[in-house]
């Protein structure tokens, strides 16, 4: 049986084994890479955190409860500390939102601004200036049409926000237009003119004579936009036309100027039925006269009328081409209800907008954070459930614990030989 | 596509038909001349009726008291502002007269103020070179009417496009003849009626 001071004697060397126990242990630790795990809480949290752990030794495991889309700057951090080994995860209820601008080959507006949002609260499309739309909560889509290309565009939805900066304008030439003398050149022409397109025309009157508009000039991309070819007034210049649209120009081809032989190559219906009008209360462009079009593997229907198409695009090499099946659309003006005239210029002016070649030139640097949540799962993946990680404590606060624990055991230690009288 | 038709307006307060042959003598002129598909048959369309938009050139014509009812202003106004045009000729050749002075002012109240064409105009080029400006009629130079020599057109401008021209010159006389009696001319006097209509399906 050991005496009390025995005892004492075992307690001290204890202390002293431990001390040194925890000491290797510190050792180990500063020279071993480190198993922990960190986790940061909620957005704001993020930097601080991020901070220490970056200066510190670097876990493993990284894992962020989110309560908002992280900033470009936190992203950027998150991706540095992926970079540099640690597996990055978060959690936490958050809805994707975006926001796009798209340089648009038209007079009337330079940019469509399109943004989406898809969480419960209402979505604000801003400015630099004001507030350009808005949106409910749970009406994903939201679009714009600005008429200046430059400048930041925000989409803001509760506490998150996603921007856009135009970064380039589309440079519009003219558009041509050619067709016979009748009412439909006419009323196009004037659509166009209205719209705010500069138009240039040739319009044939007579065998050999056209009442030109504009000083005509060859049909390149370096003079025109499109071209509008109503009928066969445009034979004689189908050659010139063709090599335009494969480099790049746009051509809208009326079902007259379609049906010639001399565009065969570039028509995106083959000639179905002669147009026929229809018969109704308003006097529609899907009441005028309509002929419906068969639309090929290498084309697209851009409008329907009941149940057949009666407006198909295609791409030709560079270029795009727009066929119409309609054959009267000046009547939807004229005797069109009240707004007819109005629908019937932004139709047209819509069309010639999607065919348009339109060179671009910069403005801006393009600088933005357009899809912040898609960033966030590009840079820490999918949202994950919260994995059973040490509790958010550092690194360095467990070793404070440490060295707590070992100049506690060294003091008792030496408290105890100096209380029996030992050195 | 639609074939170019003539139209003349009938109005309930005049003799809008005075000139019964001039419609199949501008086509036979138009036709003549010019590749534009037209309808071989001229159309009367009252102006009171919503048809009337059907035809973005009308022409109206008479001697007496001119005046739109209610239903008929508002049609020529709708037309107008859609991009049609009025032909509106002076039967009687005579700025005295009683068609001119009811005409003018219901043009005035009904479009605005015609003034004076300049003889410039590209409505002298729009077919047919007339440099002088519009062409004299034989009713003109015979001393008929008012016994002058009208040296301009009249129009309302809606923009650069003229939306009604109104003539003193009595073209309304000078081309109501049937088409075949072209052949006893040595110069078509329809042709300035060539350059309204390719003026009007061009501008």
């Amino acid at each position: 049986m050991l005496l009390p001071a025995d005892r004492r004697r075992w307690f001290e060397a204890g202390c002293r084994t431990a001390a040194v126990l925890v000491l290797a242990g510190m050792l180990y630790r500063a020279l071993i890479p480190s198993e922990d795990s960190a986790r940061a809480e909620s957005r704001n949290a993020a930097i601080s955190e991020l901070t220490r752990v970056s200066v510190n030794d670097l876990p493993s495991r990284i894992h962020f409860d989110l309560d908002g889309i992280p900033s470009p700057t936190q992203r950027a951090w998150q991706r540095a500390l992926r970079g540099a080994g640690s597996k990055i995860s978060w959690s936490g209820n958050l809805e994707p939102i975006a926001i796009s601008i798209r340089p648009v080959a038209a007079p009337s507006a330079q940019s469509i601004v399109t943004a989406t949002s898809f969480g419960p609260s209402a979505a604000l499309l801003r400015d630099d200036i004001s507030t350009i739309d808005s949106a409910s909560g749970g009406r994903p889509l939201i679009s714009a049409s600005l008429p200046i290309a430059s400048g930041r565009v925000r989409v803001v939805s509760g506490n998150d926000s996603a921007y856009a900066t135009a970064s380039d304008s589309a440079a519009l030439k003219s558009i041509l237009v050619i067709g016979k003398a009748n009412w439909e050149t006419k009323f196009v022409l004037a659509a166009l003119e209205e719209a705010g397109w500069k138009t240039e025309a040739a319009i044939s009157v007579a065998p050999s004579i056209a009442v030109t508009q504009g000083s005509i000039a060859t049909i390149d991309t370096a003079h025109y936009s499109a071209v509008v070819a109503l009928d066969e007034s445009a034979d004689s210049r189908a050659a010139s036309i063709r090599t335009f649209v494969r480099s790049g120009g746009g051509l809208i081809l009326g079902d007259a100027a379609a049906r010639t032989t001399a565009f065969t190559a570039l028509r995106v219906s083959e000639p179905g039925s002669p147009p026929r009008a229809s018969t109704g209360d308003t006097v529609t462009r899907a009441l005028s006269a309509f002929a419906p079009l068969r639309v090929g593997s290498d084309a697209i229907a851009v409008e329907q009328n009941k149940g057949m198409v009666s407006v198909a695009a295609k791409r030709v090499e560079f270029g795009r081409v727009i066929q119409i099946g309609y054959a009267d659309t000046w009547k939807w003006r004229l005797q069109g209800p009240a707004r007819g005239i109005d629908e019937h210029r932004d139709w047209w002016s819509h069309l010639l907008a999607q065919v348009a070649h339109a060179s671009r030139s910069g403005v801006a640097d393009g600088a933005g954070d357009p899809a912040p949540y898609s960033d966030l799962v590009n840079v820490a993946g999918l949202p994950s459930a919260q994995p059973q990680l040490s509790k958010p404590l550092s690194r360095s606060s467990s070793e404070l614990l440490w060295m707590l624990g070992l100049f506690t055991l060294l003091l008792v230690e030496w408290a105890s030989r100096r209380l029996r009288g030992a050195r | 596509m639609s074939e170019f038709t003539f139209c003349t307006g009938r109005y309930d307060s005049g003799d809008w038909d005075s000139a019964p042959t001039l419609p199949a003598n501008l086509i036979d002129s138009v036709a003549r001349y010019t590749n534009i598909a037209v309808a071989p048959s001229a159309v009367i369309v009252p102006l009171s009726s919503p048809r009337i938009l059907a035809y973005p050139l009308v022409y109206l014509t008479g001697h007496l008291p001119f005046r739109f009812s209610e239903a008929e202003r508002e049609n020529a106004r709708k037309l107008v502002d859609r991009g049609g045009m009025f032909f509106i000729d002076d039967h009687n050749h005579d700025i005295g007269g009683v068609f001119h002075k009811t005409a003018i002012e219901e043009i005035t109240r009904t479009f605005g103020k015609p003034s004076e064409l300049k003889n410039d105009h590209a409505l002298y080029r729009s077919f047919f070179n007339f440099p002088d400006g519009p062409p004299a009629t034989s009713h003109e130079l015979n001393g008929w009417g008012d016994n002058l020599v009208h040296k301009n057109l009249l129009a309302v401008t809606k923009g650069q496009r003229i939306s009604v021209l109104y003539s003193n010159k009595d073209y309304s006389s000078e081309w109501n003849y049937h088409p075949d009696n072209k052949r006893f001319s040595s110069v078509d006097n329809t042709r300035f009626g060539v350059n309204i209509i390719v003026y009007a399906l061009t501008r």
